[in-house]
């Protein structure tokens, strides 16, 4: 079982996409001699993010999601990779059938 | 010139700052007590005594200052009292008591300071007039003084040696009488006042209550809490802290088996409460505790047979729930000091032999850029931004980001790092777009570019100063310590001034009028510590680094420039009455830049009343042209270890460069775009490719 905090997630099949963050890495062009005229250098990483599609079960438990989104609300999130996370995006719900709300995620490490 | 690891220096060739060898740094300003990260600690020494000198954990805190016992060993075993400003650092010597070795005691009653030495006689010293009485020739030994229902308290050896009685000390007929008379084999093993109530805590080899908490009933002892264990039973060091008392001990055993010492507190329950137990560390407690109302501080030594044994300062968790170490003294601070432990503002003061110790809180800010620039003969300069986003950092740091606080910054590679400027804080800036907090800081010589020559004499404050009979650099110094600098390299200067006086001038200028009359410079390092020493450049010089092109060299300015280039200086003054004298100094790089022979400078110097002092100044102006002729400026990759004053080498093929060059100004930038210097540095001499 997949959770934000304690609202359950459900997980559109094949959707999920592992946590990933930039290396942040920079090229600093030096004056040309023998090799990589460059330096490269590293600024720490960026913060890891994970997304997926999923859906909810009732729009109550969408606006507890929407309402962290809102708060920047930081929860523990339970799935395959497990840590605290906030929303750092949240799409509009999309109500497929009369109890599933389909929507899109994208959690960010804090 | 500082030392940098082979490794570093392979690294910084390698053009692969990534991964575990990134860009990295550390910034901290000093913190309340409590903040998480502790910096180095800083040495206070005690100048007064020619001899070495030890620290005594014999201290009273007054106001924000530290009065402390320490001894003289040679020649004579002599106690002194001396007081530490701890807003400006500086110790100053109140007086000498008598030949004997100090005991714990000493307090501050009604002006006074009481002192107790172990020859067992007791000392009064009046602050203002600063001359000690000696009010009382005990015949016993007493442990420590402390003050309570407006009166001296102290625990005191019987006549028989067999028990230690609780005496109160009258201040006006100089005399101690009995309050609680022990049964012998009952000894006290500290003192604690706690609201209107005295505690102590029972000792002695015999007694089966031994470990017991006492609390005063009138003429006799209550025991609120029996001993907690026999494990436990040497307690001692009890004090309070916000309606709880407590008390530290170490395991009683053989002396290797000597385990971490523990936490017990008192609730007004009627027992002990073990707060943190024996750890499995091996590290003994000494006889320091301290509290500034958050936590509990203790010295430790660690339990080894090698000498000197290492101390180190720890502190019970804010939620008490383990000890942490605040301070690791691998090497250098001796264990048979740390006798005492001071808490004053935001600062732990421990007292070691020969010297004691400051250690401060800081806090670490989450910086988006840093970039220093440091010049030759100005201040140096940092500007930091903070990430703000939300405001995530502004209720942090607003109350700890004031002008006048520390800021020190470390920037390396990796685990490596430098420190790369101390400084103190000009102004704080916070913006909504970005947000984000800017910090402006100037390094230590900001203390004495703001501030007036100033002498306190008890309640007297004088700005003007004079001088007499000393040397250049012990006016320095002595104007240093004034202005609450740290000095490091003084050098002699060999001119010993018969009277000069500062009236109503900034230790800068000061500063500057010595610095001049001797040809020296004055500088605040990377640490904070002040320099003041010759402005020579060795005729060979140890090449710092090699830069070149393709290696490390981001872009490079060359510039030849025959404006500031003279073909001879002259330098005009006159005696006092009125006869012109002057110097005389070619420029030795004349012929090389091809100057023209009829271009000359001519410096008039009224105030120059000697040949010596024109023919001074023209050979230092003949000297500073050197540094005007040909200047490079070269963008590089960040090397925190470079400091002004450095030699460097530089090869570049088309400048055709590949000289020594001498730094004179270095600005570093660290942020998202990587970490960059740039350094402006003059030809010095040719170099071995």
């Amino acid at each position: 079982m997949y959770t934000f905090g304690s609202t359950e997630l459900k997980i559109i099949m094949g959707s999920y996409r592992a946590s990933y963050a930039s290396n942040n890495v920079v090229e600093i062009p030096l004056l040309a001699g023998e090799g990589p005229a460059s330096i490269v250098q590293q600024n720490g990483r960026g913060r890891y993010i994970i997304s997926f599609d999923s859906y909810v079960t009732s729009l109550s438990d969408y606006n507890t999601l929407r309402a962290d989104y809102l708060s920047l609300t930081a929860k523990t999130f339970t799935g395959p990779e497990t840590g605290t996370y906030m929303i750092f995006d949240l799409t509009q719900a999309e109500g497929v059938l009369p109890n599933l709300w389909k929507f899109s995620i994208t959690l960010m490490e804090v | 010139m500082r030392e940098m690891s082979e490794n570093m220096a392979t690294l910084l060739k390698s053009k692969n700052m990534v991964g575990e060898n990134a860009p990295s740094h550390e910034v901290t300003v000093e913190g309340a007590s409590g903040s998480d990260y502790w910096g180095d600690y800083a040495k206070y020494t005690v100048a007064e005594s020619t001899s070495y000198s030890q620290v005594y954990g014999a201290f009273v805190v007054v106001d924000n200052y530290i009065y402390f016992a320490h001894e003289e060993y040679i020649p004579s075993e002599r106690v002194y009292v001396s007081k530490l400003d701890t807003a400006t650092g500086s110790v100053e010597m109140i007086c000498l008591l008598s030949d004997t070795v100090i005991e714990k005691g000493m307090t501050y009653f009604e002006g006074h300071i009481y002192v107790m030495l172990s020859g067992m006689d007791m000392f009064k010293i009046d602050l203002t007039t600063k001359t000690p009485t000696m009010v009382y020739d005990a015949p016993t030994a007493f442990n420590e003084l402390i003050v309570y229902n407006d009166a001296i308290y102290a625990s005191r050896r019987n006549a028989g040696g067999t028990a230690d009685d609780l005496a109160v000390f009258d201040v006006n007929t100089n005399t101690w009488t009995n309050v609680v008379t022990m049964a012998a084999g009952r000894r006290l093993n500290g003192l604690a006042v706690m609201g209107t109530d005295l505690f102590a805590i029972e000792d002695g080899s015999t007694n089966p209550n031994r470990g017991a908490l006492l609390k005063l009933n009138g003429s006799s002892f209550t025991t609120v809490a029996p001993a907690y264990s026999s494990l436990y039973n040497d307690l001692k060091m009890p004090i309070a802290m916000g309606g709880t008392i407590y008390a530290i001990t170490y395991e009683q055993g053989t002396s290797v088996d000597w385990c971490g010492g523990a936490l017990l507190k008192w609730n007004g329950s009627d027992a002990w409460i073990l707060q943190i137990p024996m750890n499995t560390e091996k590290r003994q407690f000494t006889n320091a505790i301290a509290t500034d109302g958050t936590y509990v501080y203790c010295t430790t030594t660690r339990v080894t047979t090698e000498q000197p044994n290492p101390l180190s300062l720890v502190r019970a968790k804010a939620d008490f729930s383990a000890w942490e170490v605040v301070c690791w003294e691998e090497t250098g601070l001796d264990a048979w000091g740390g006798m005492g432990l001071a808490v004053v503002g935001n600062k732990v003061y421990g007292f070691h032999a020969p010297e004691f110790v400051k250690h401060v809180p800081v806090i670490g800010l989450p910086v988006k850029s840093i970039s220093i620039n440091r010049d030759k003969n100005i201040a140096g300069l940092l500007n930091l931004a903070i990430d703000n986003k939300d405001g995530a950092n502004s209720v942090d740091v607003s109350g700890v980001l004031l002008p006048n606080v520390e800021v020190v910054v470390k920037q390396g590679y990796g685990e490596e790092r430098v420190t790369t400027f101390t400084g103190l804080i000009d102004r704080v800036e916070m913006w909504t777009f970005p947000q984000e907090v800017l910090v402006t800081c100037r390094d230590k010589i900001k203390l004495a570019l703001d501030q007036l020559v100033t002498v306190v004499d008890g309640e007297n404050i004088y700005r003007v100063v004079t001088y007499t009979d000393q040397t250049v650099e012990a006016i320095f110094s002595d104007l240093c310590t004034k202005a609450g600098l740290t000095t490091g390299t003084v050098e002699e200067t060999g001119v010993t001034l018969s009277e000069k006086t500062f009236s109503w001038e900034t230790y800068g200028d000061a500063f500057q009028w010595l610095a001049d009359l001797v040809g020296f410079e004055f500088t605040a390092d990377e640490d904070g510590l002040v320099h003041f020493r010759a402005d020579e450049a060795p005729t060979t010089p140890t090449v710092a680094y090699v830069f070149k092109e393709g290696e490390d060299i981001i872009n490079l300015g060359y510039v030849v420039d025959d404006n500031e280039l003279y073909y001879d200086i002259y330098v005009y003054g006159a005696e006092v009455d009125g006869t012109v004298v002057y110097g005389y100094s070619p420029y030795y790089g004349r012929t090389n830049y091809n100057v023209l022979e009829q271009k000359i400078l001519k410096i008039d110097a009224p105030d120059c009343d000697t040949y010596l002092k024109c023919q001074e100044i023209a050979n230092r102006t003949a000297k500073l042209m050197a540094s005007r002729a040909r200047v490079v400026t070269f963008q590089a990759i960040g090397i925190p270890w470079l400091q002004i004053g450095d030699f460097i080498q530089v090869i570049e093929s088309s400048t055709t460069i590949s000289e020594i060059y001498r730094i004179t100004g270095l600005q570093t930038n660290m942020d998202e775009n990587g970490y960059t210097m740039t350094i402006t540095c003059y030809y010095h001499s040719y170099g071995e490719a």
